[in-house]
Formats: C-alpha cells, structure tokens, sequence
C-alpha cells in the first residue's frame, strides 16, 4: 500500500468494518464510474496471505478483445506461471466498457485500493472488484435458467443495486470457501462458471454484471483450457493450456 | 517428488471391501505377507487390475515389492519408536476385530491410476485419536521417483507418520500435519530427496506466514514448511518435535502454534531465538552456504529471493507472524539505518553481510534489533559490501506488521526527511525526493519526506 493511496482512501471511506455497500446509482449502459468512492476493504491482511497477493510484481498475462458478431470475445491469460507457480504469481486485471475489454496494469496490492478494474484472475479464480475482492462496486447474478444468446436485456425486476459481490470472509475475517470440494477455494460471486469433476469443467452459465464504470453486461465463459475445453465438460479429462479464459460478452440496456 | 501425497484422510472401508475411492476390484487375487518383526502386513494382488509388481530376485515366491514395503515400513517404525514417538493404532487398540486379519498394521497396495501414491485410511476415532491403514501405490509405473527404493522409503515415512499423528489427536492442521510429516522423511533417511525438495516450496515464499496455507487446490505449501521442522530437528534435536506431537495431544490442534510455542521453550529456546535463527538459516542455502554454521543438507536447498536489491531502499513492506522478508544492499559503507514513520512493535531486524556479491556465502548475523516506535535505528557500521537485512515478526499474532521505511546510509535518511539526532525532532523538510533506489513508485518516495517529519534516532529494544 503506497502512502498516497493510503491517505486518498481514508478520504474517501466511511472506516466501517466489512461493508458492502456499493455506492453506486446503477443506471445501466452508463460510462461515468458508478462506484465514485473506494470501500475499505475489511480483511486485507487476510487476503494478501490467502490469495497470495502479489506487491510491486504485475501480471504478465496478455488480454486480448475481438468482435464476434454481437459479442466481444476476450481471451485472457490467467495461467499465472502454471499450477504450481500460481499462488505466487501475479492475478490479471480487466476493465470492461462499451467499447471493449482491456487489461489494467496494475499490481495485486494496488489493486486493493483501486477502481480502475472489474475482474481479476489467476487459474480458475474470477474475483470482482467489490465486496471482499475490492474497494469497488462490481457485482453480479448467474441466471441459471437463461442461455447466454437468449439474455437480450436486462431481466425485468434485476435490482442492479443489489448484485451478489464476493463474499469469502466472515465478519471477524474468516476465510469462507466454496462449495466446490476443492481445500481453499474462496466463495466468489462468479464461482459457478466452473466445476471439478476432475478438471476444470465450464456450466455455461451467464451472469449480468455491473462494472465500475456502471456498463451492465451479459457474459460467459466459454473456456479454461486454450485446448481439451470440450474433452474436459464431456469426459473430466484435463485439457491443455489451462488458465486460458475466453469470456464472451455483450452490453445488454 | 511425492506430488500427490493426498493429505486428507479417508474414512472408509478398506480396499479388501472393493469399495472406495482407491480398493481392490473383484477381478484381483488378493493375497498378503507379513513383515519380519510381525508390526506390518502387506496385501496386494498378484493378479488383476491392482496387480503388484512382480519381479522376485530372491526366488521365495513372494513379489519382493511387496516384501520391501513391509521391510521399510518396519524400519521406519523402529526408528519412531527410537525417537521417542508413538507408534501408529491399529484396529485392536480401538477395540474392532482383526480388519486385515491380525494385529499388525495394514498396507494395501493398490493402483492410484497417476492421482496419487498414498494415503493414511482412517478406522475409526475414539477419544481424539485414530487408528488406520496405510494404502500405497501398488508399481508407481510413471510416477517421478528415482528408483523404487525411493519412492517406498518417502511413502512409508511420510504416510506413516500420519499414522503417528493420529496416535495423539484427531484434528492436526494441515500444515503441521504434512510439515512434520515430511520431516518424518528427513528424521528416517537424513538424505531424502524427496523432503529437500519440498523445502524448496517454502524458500520461494518466506514472506508467508508459516501456518497461513494459501487458498487452491494444491498449493505446496504444507509440505513445505516441512524445512522448518527440519530446522527444529537440526536447531534444538528431535525431541523438540516429539515434545510438540505431545503437547499436541493435550491441547489439540486448534492450539498448535501454542504447541509449537511449549515445545520450543521445553529445550531452553525461545520463539525469537528460533524464528530469527531460522531466517538466518534460510538465507544461508544453496551457493549462499557455508559462511557459517547452519543446516547440515544447506548445500542441497535452494537460494530464497530478495524482495528487493538495491543501495539502499524506500518501500513499504508488510511481515506477517512467522514470516521474514530479505532486502540486499549493496552498501558503500559507513552506518547502516532505519527508519519508518509506522510503529514497528514486534519486528526484528537482523543483519548478515554477504562475502562477496547477491549469490556468494553469507555470513553469520552481525546484529538483531528489535524496534519499537516510529523513529530512526542505526543497523551498525559496516565496511562496503553486501549486506543482508531480514525484517522478521517472530511471534504469534493476529495480524501483519504494517510499516513504510527508508533503509540505507545517512544521506538516505537524511533525504527521507529523518533526524538522526535522538531525541532532537526535525522540522517539516520541504519535500526534495530521497535520492535513493525506490523500489516503490515515484509517488511514495516523494511524499516521506512530509510523513517522516518530526521523528528522531531511536534505540532498539528487546522484546521482553
């Protein structure tokens, strides 16, 4: 934590303990940041030695966008020095807006006390910036009934204000893992794009998610490993490549 | 390397029951031998999908793979036992019937199919301690050990040492489960590859808290803080890890650092004298060994990074309980100092010149300091070289020491806008950069000067 980021988020907190209040208007399609405030975030000791955070190292990993029809494709490479190397290796940071997908080069420390992203990963890990992830207000939901090329707007009674954060530690800084039977893995609000029947597997489930920025979009991830991803979802045998993640994505009104 | 020694336990049939995850299938021909002393029996299938390996050298009629685990197993219980450890329970200590068919303790040898090589099967639990089996790869056909011999001495010592674990309690955390587990591999064979290279794994992150695993599948860093119960070992003797598995059993595993604290201070040490000097060890490894006096395998380990490497340094750096960070300075000599903005309560500062340049020997700690409160510290006069300084938090704690500080000659301290003259604050400085190699982004070393007015040369304390 540099000094100066130290002094603007005392400026900009309220100093609560684990708050998830968002800050934000939420009108969707909007390009102005909807979070304009940093939330402290409640238990950074605790998810710098978690998440094995890295400081003044940023990730490596290329972020690339294309169009794809009605859809931008973004191609994100989170394979963070491969499975051993991960927990100390950097995660890759995002933004997205209406224009497209972009990576933000900035270290995982910094990135605790910045808005400028919306998903960070590392493997299969997809934080969003808000709640126990980030000073941010990104939040999302997985329509679970929905396939992604049928979501073409926001679905009616969607409380955008309201959107699931990160939520992996207690309010006394318990670590809160996911249900996916893998020893350590945080419960993060995108966590039921993947499963592990002995690799990771992707369940096409979309999501809506509101960035900082206040742009609301459609997404899913289509892929883990940059080869074997449909091995993998049919018969649980790992694929090739892996921490390649392939996010289709649109802006949905 | 054992990398997919399975830390988890299974509570659950036994592989004769053709059940469970890793068990004999119907299609095997299950037969068994017994170890020498009659403190192992071994079941493996001479015919099947487990099949064992079947060269027999010795023409006895029994597949001599299976003769050397019981031969192994057997020795790595005498020399458990020698240590002064409990042995592994077995089904009659919990009262059950004869699950493998006598007293002995069971090894299955089955085929893990690459998902792993071993694991310690649990009976049942009575009274916060188990009793179990041991199931273990039955060819290790594409497995990365040197030879068989190796791979059957680390699964015996390790996976039975999980067996010892649960003759004291039920509830051990992972990390001290599989820390002491590896260096249950070291105290049976001082030359075991497999531990040295697990060490490896906690030299890539001193940084982290010693029992603070890190979230993910597998993340290594269980194993390897087995380095610092092979420190213990090689530091304070055996006994210390004995006198842990003990005081383990009376307060269980939630207390284990408490354990660990008791145990330490049963051989005459102490948490900072063992912390401090487990840093110090640390960094001595690799091409760096051989300056002083550290770990007998030193040579063997691999070399830890410095965060950073610079003449002299402004950052900021956060030391979590049980954990070092390592800076190299590249002095040109003169006085060494630190000084920080931030209370610095609980940390320890110990200095080690290098005999030459990042990767040359190390020598032994010229001084540890113990600061207190915001201020400037002298880190002793040094001639131009190399030097080592670990910030270390030697204790058990709740959370991290958080601090900006400015490291390195007067010059530096002084355009850091810090008073080197005790007791004497010095005014706002007009803010004039520092000078030195930041190692953080421009922003931080400008703003110190302003943070830094007002504090003056401090001395170290002790902890009490």
């Amino acid at each position: 934590m540099t000094i100066l980021s130290a002094i603007l988020l005392l400026a900009a907190c309220n100093g609560d303990s684990k708050n998830d209040d968002s800050g934000g208007s939420g009108d969707g399609g909007a390009d102005a940041l909807v979070c304009s405030e940093q939330v402290a975030i409640a238990c950074e000791d605790q998810i710098i030695s978690d998440l094995g955070l890295q400081d003044d190292e940023i990730s490596e990993g290329d972020v690339t966008t294309e169009v794809d029809g009605g859809d931008f494709l973004t191609l994100i490479d989170a394979s963070a020095g491969g499975y051993s190397a991960s927990t100390t290796s950097p995660w890759v940071y995002v933004r997205f807006t209406a224009e497209g997908a972009e990576k933000v080069e900035i270290d995982d420390e910094a990135s605790l006390e910045s808005l400028d992203w919306d998903l960070a990963l590392r493997r299969y890990l997809v934080r969003m910036n808000g709640g126990d992830s980030g000073p941010g207000c990104v939040g999302a939901v997985a329509l679970r009934e929905e396939a992604y090329a049928d979501i073409a707007s926001i679905p009616e009674g969607l409380d955008l204000d309201a959107l699931p954060m990160d939520d992996f530690y207690t309010d006394s800084c318990e670590f809160i893992a996911d249900s996916s039977g893998l020893e350590g893995s945080p419960n993060l609000a995108l966590g039921q794009w993947w499963s592990y029947p002995g690799c990771v597997a992707t369940s096409d489930i979309p999501f809506i998610m509101r960035t900082n920025g206040g742009v609301i979009i459609k997404l899913v991830i289509e892929q883990y490993y940059g080869q074997g991803q449909e091995e993998c979802n049919s018969s649980a045998t790992p694929g090739d490549d892996s921490g390649m993640i392939r996010v289709r994505w649109s802006v949905v009104e | 390397m054992s990398l997919w020694l399975l830390g988890g336990v299974a509570l659950a049939s036994r592989p004769t029951d053709l059940s469970g995850l890793y068990a004999f299938e119907s299609e095997d021909t299950v037969e068994s031998l017994d170890g020498e002393a009659g403190l192992v029996r071994v079941h493996y299938s001479v015919e099947g999908p487990n099949q064992v390996l079947q060269g027999d050298e010795d023409g006895d009629g029994l597949p001599d793979f299976a003769q050397d685990v019981a031969r192994s197993a057997e020795a790595v219980l005498a020399v458990f036992e020698a240590a002064g450890l409990r042995l592994p329970l077995n089904e009659s200590d919990m009262g059950l019937q004869a699950l493998g068919g006598s007293d002995a303790l069971d090894f299955y040898l089955v085929d893990f199919a690459g998902t792993g090589d071993g694991q310690l099967g649990v009976d049942t639990c009575q009274g916060g301690v188990c009793s179990g089996y041991m199931v273990m790869e039955n060819d290790f056909t594409g497995y990365g050990y040197r030879d068989l011999d190796a791979a059957i001495l680390t699964l015996t010592s390790h996976e039975l040492f999980h067996g010892v674990q649960y003759a004291y309690l039920d509830d051990l955390p992972g990390w001290m489960s599989e820390g002491t587990a590896m260096w249950a591999e070291y105290l049976y064979d001082p030359q075991s590859e497999d531990f040295i290279a697990w060490c490896g794994r906690y030299l890539s992150e001193p940084d982290r808290g010693l029992d603070l695993t890190p979230a993910g599948a597998f993340t290594g860093w269980e194993y390897g803080t087995g380095l610092f119960f092979g420190f213990l070992d090689a530091f304070l003797g055996p006994q210390t890890i004995v006198d842990l598995m003990e005081e383990l059993s009376l307060v269980g595993g939630e207390q284990a650092l408490s354990a660990l604290e008791t145990a330490i201070l049963a051989q005459g040490s102490d948490l900072v004298e063992v912390w401090t000097t487990f840093a110090s060890w640390n960094l001595a490894t690799g091409r760096r060994a051989g300056g002083f006096q550290g770990y007998p395998f030193a040579e063997e380990l691999e070399e830890l990074e410095a965060t950073a490497e610079a003449d002299s340094i402004v950052d900021d750096e956060r030391v979590y309980p049980l954990a070092s960070v390592y800076l190299y300075l590249s002095h040109p000599g003169g006085p060494l100092f630190l000084g920080s903005p931030d209370e610095l309560g609980g940390l320890a500062v110990q200095v080690m010149p290098s005999s030459g340049g990042v990767f040359e020997p190390v020598l032994e700690p010229l001084l540890t300091v113990f600061p207190d409160q915001a201020g400037v510290y002298e880190l002793g006069e040094h001639e131009a070289g190399g030097l080592w300084v670990i910030f270390s938090q030697p204790a058990i704690a709740d959370s991290s020491i958080s601090f900006d500080y400015c490291l390195g000659g007067d010059e530096v301290i002084e355009s850091c806008g810090l008073s080197l003259d005790e007791g004497e604050p010095t005014g706002p400085d007009e803010p004039e950069g520092c000078g030195c190699a930041a190692v953080e982004p421009p922003g931080l070393a400008a703003l110190l000067p302003a943070l830094f007015a007002f504090i003056g040369l401090r001395r170290a304390r002790r902890p009490a």
